[in-house]
């Protein structure tokens, strides 16, 4: 229903132009005989139906379709009117109204539009059942009309003339005519029917039904109706001397005068001033043939202009006609801003030749309000030294993104050796004049060993999990495309959930709904070779080149660290993990009890620079799982 | 008692029945269908309603006229039907002329145009 009523609407809308020039050419061919105006009225109605048109170099029309049938889905709503400077009046405003906001899952337009259309359909419905039941009463009213002759019929129930029925046309007319008038009627009302205007008059009105919205057409079909009856008028006199005429006339002023001895009716649709008529008629010529000819002629140019639509693929786009971006648009959500930032790391890429690059998607997000831009930082960390690095910025927040933008920096090797590269995507809102608040974002670093000339894929990074009975299988989607697996046994009751809170690596432990423990991974302290060579993975004391993310905090630790199995490169163990909840603070830190909890501790630096923590609510449990830990690459 | 009142098309429709009557619903279905151009149904409507006012009467399929000719007054009738007239035709029915207030100065102007028009025509 909605897309039809856009349909019409446009319709309307190219019709409107054609009224306007047909408006134009009326008045220029006012000495041409009338039926040519009903011509065009034709071609009116014509452009006013029929959805389909030839296109046309030769078109006059501005646009082909001025409301885009996608506009329930454009996340920036705009007409094409193909004029440049009503669009730039016009889609502004537009746009502001009916642009969709990031959050809302719905464009304005979509609960706008279909109300409108049920609108004009309920006017469509209006107009027929009006139409239909005048015809109905009309038919009841002259029910008792008398036969005259043939199919012209008397009835005092009527004041006018007029003819009723589409295919078995009759005239009706009032009793007390004289001869004179009652022979001018009827062969007025005969060459209506000859001309078949009791079809163009019907047809008329059904058009102007599914039009009702556009004043124009109203205008049309009341013009419409004057110029069917001049035109009647001109076809009665055509044959008829001056006597005759002058006869006619008469018959036209005593019409007017007996209805006005009779009250005061109301105007109504299409009468034409009697002055006007007796006029015309007392001064009718036959028209020149070069006139008709004229006529006839701009009949078909402008059936040419404005029946055929612009030409579409020569038509510029409204987008290099006003002073939007180039690029491709879709509406800010979380989740195209997420597909969005996966793509881009995906596409970073470490060149041999000592460039590195990355790739936006061809469409990029863009919110509505224009309070939310992409961001990108990209850097390269080098190392001269054990110890000592530097960091090069290629890009740092850089904003102004066109979609599709391949962007390629090269890496200042002097700085020394290649540590790894961080590509940073992300979307900021605008909250306060410098004021920003993420909106979404992730970043991707490459680390040795480096993967030249190759891509690879991203996958946004956490743990994945499966649970097989007790048996818990967790893969860790790193930031940098490993996948190193943990498992290990969960005690029965306890299963494994999704982490609902900000930590990246993390799961959730639950039993029986509640909160049972949590595993996590951190980053270690510290990630170079020589570093970790120096960590006893055996020993006692807690190595905190490892766990110095969380150690080393004033208000949490590991305490009673206790290892169970140990190897080369990690091991697995328990401790305590302590802290104090600063929340529950309201002035002085150190005063806030401490609390504890079992938890396991696992590393292994040949799988991955993480280690893995896991919190338990309830006691001993820690050992048996700690047995279990598995860390793979 | 006053005389019923009439319409012009019910007056033809009398006008026949005055001049075969007493006369078979049938048979007056039939001649006013050649002579009026009425459908069955009208013909029937227009018997009842002339029989409840009183012009007519209908018993065991045979009518015949309760009024005389003479005293059946069509004219007034004829003048009411255009007060309690509505008003304009709709507006997809193809008329002669429609409905125009003309003052009496534009008749006379319009009358003044035709008959100058008579006048030169003649020369």
């Amino acid at each position: 229903m909605t897309a039809l009523f856009l349909q019409i609407v446009n319709l309307s809308i190219s019709a409107s132009w054609l009224i306007a020039a047909v408006l134009v050419l009326r008045l220029l061919l006012k000495k041409a005989p009338r039926w040519i105006s009903v011509l065009l009225w034709g071609l009116v109605a014509i452009r006013l139906v029929c959805p389909f048109s030839i296109e046309s170099a030769l078109s006059l029309l501005p646009s082909a379709s001025t409301i885009p049938s996608d506009i329930l889905t454009d996340p920036s709503p705009s007409l094409e009117t193909g004029i440049p400077a009503l669009d730039r009046v016009v889609n502004p405003v537009i746009e502001h109204s009916f642009a969709p906001q990031p959050a809302a899952s719905a464009n304005p337009l979509q609960i706008l539009l279909p109300v409108l259309a049920a609108v004009w359909a309920a006017g469509v419905v209006l107009l027929a059942v009006y139409a239909g039941v005048s015809y109905l009463r009309l038919r009841r009213r002259v029910s008792t009309a008398v036969r005259l002759r043939d199919n012209i019929f008397q009835t005092e129930q009527v004041v006018s003339p007029f003819i009723l029925g589409v295919f078995r046309p009759c005239i009706y007319l009032p009793f007390s005519l004289d001869e004179t008038t009652l022979s001018a009627v009827i062969a007025h009302e005969q060459a209506h029917i000859r001309r078949r205007d009791h079809w163009w008059k019907p047809l008329g009105f059904l058009v102007l039904a599914v039009h009702w919205f556009n004043p124009l057409v109203w205008l049309s079909y009341l013009l419409l109706c004057r110029d069917i009856e001049l035109a009647c008028d001109e076809k009665v006199v055509r044959e008829m001397g001056a006597a005759q005429r002058a006869d006619y006339s008469q018959a036209l002023l005593s019409c007017s005068v007996r209805q006005n001895r009779l009250g005061a009716c109301p105007l109504a649709f299409g009468e034409v001033g009697v002055k006007e008529r007796v006029k015309r008629v007392l001064h009718y010529r036959k028209p020149a043939v070069y006139l008709v000819a004229f006529a006839v002629v701009c009949c078909l140019a402008t059936a040419v202009c404005f029946l055929t639509s612009p030409r579409t693929d020569t038509d510029t786009p409204p987008a290099s006609s006003t002073d939007e971006p180039a690029s491709r648009t879709l509406p800010l959500t979380e989740q195209s801003a997420a597909e969005c930032i996966a793509k881009t790391l995906e596409t970073l890429t470490l060149h041999s030749d000592g460039t590195v690059s990355f790739s936006l998607p061809e469409e990029l997000p863009v919110s509505g309000d224009g309070k939310t831009a992409l961001a990108v930082n990209l850097s390269a960390t080098f190392s001269d030294a054990p110890g000592s690095y530097s960091v090069q910025d290629l890009l740092d927040d850089r904003r102004g993104w066109n979609g599709g933008e391949r962007f390629v920096g090269s890496l200042e090797s002097e700085r020394g050796e290649l540590v790894g590269v961080t590509l940073g995507v992300f979307f900021w809102t605008e909250v306060d004049t410098d004021a920003y608040q993420m909106y979404a974002g992730d970043s991707r670093e490459l680390t040795a060993p480096f993967n030249y000339d190759a891509p690879a894929g991203y996958t946004a990074p956490g743990l994945q999990f499966e649970q097989d009975g007790p048996a818990l299988r967790i893969t860790c989607r790193m930031r940098d495309g490993s996948e190193p697996k943990l498992s290990f046994t969960l005690p029965e009751g306890i299963s494994a959930a999704e982490s609902d809170g900000t930590e990246v690596y993390q799961l959730l432990l639950v039993q029986e709904g509640e909160p049972a423990g949590s595993v996590t991974l951190y980053p270690f302290g510290a990630s170079d070779a020589e570093t970790l060579a120096g960590v006893d993975t055996a020993a006692s004391s807690l190595p905190m080149q490892i766990f110095s993310p969380v150690a080393l905090s004033n208000h949490a630790g590991y305490e009673g660290y206790q290892v169970q199995r140990s190897w080369d490169s990690g091991c697995t163990a328990t401790a305590q993990y302590v802290w104090q909840d600063l929340r529950a603070s309201s002035g002085d830190a150190a005063s806030i009890p401490w609390q504890q909890m079992d938890c396991v501790l696992a590393y292994d630096w040949n799988v991955m620079p993480y280690f893995v923590e896991i919190l338990l609510d309830e006691e001993g449990l820690a050992a048996d799982i700690a047995d279990s830990v598995q860390l793979v690459s | 008692m006053e005389t019923p009142k009439i319409f012009e098309s019910e007056y033809r429709f009398c006008l026949i029945l005055w001049e075969h009557e007493p006369i078979k619903s049938g048979e007056l279905v039939k001649l006013c269908r050649e002579q009026l151009g009425w459908k069955p149904t009208t013909t029937y409507t227009v018997i009842k309603r002339l029989s409840e006012r009183g012009v007519l009467k209908n018993e065991h399929t045979m009518v015949s006229s309760l009024v005389s000719k003479d005293a059946v007054q069509a004219a007034e009738i004829d003048e009411l039907v255009e007060k309690t007239f509505e008003g304009s035709l709709p507006a997809f029915i193809a008329a002669f002329v429609r409905h125009q207030k003309l003052s009496p100065r534009d008749i006379d102007q319009v009358q003044q145009m035709i008959d100058r028009f008579r006048e030169e025509e003649q020369k």
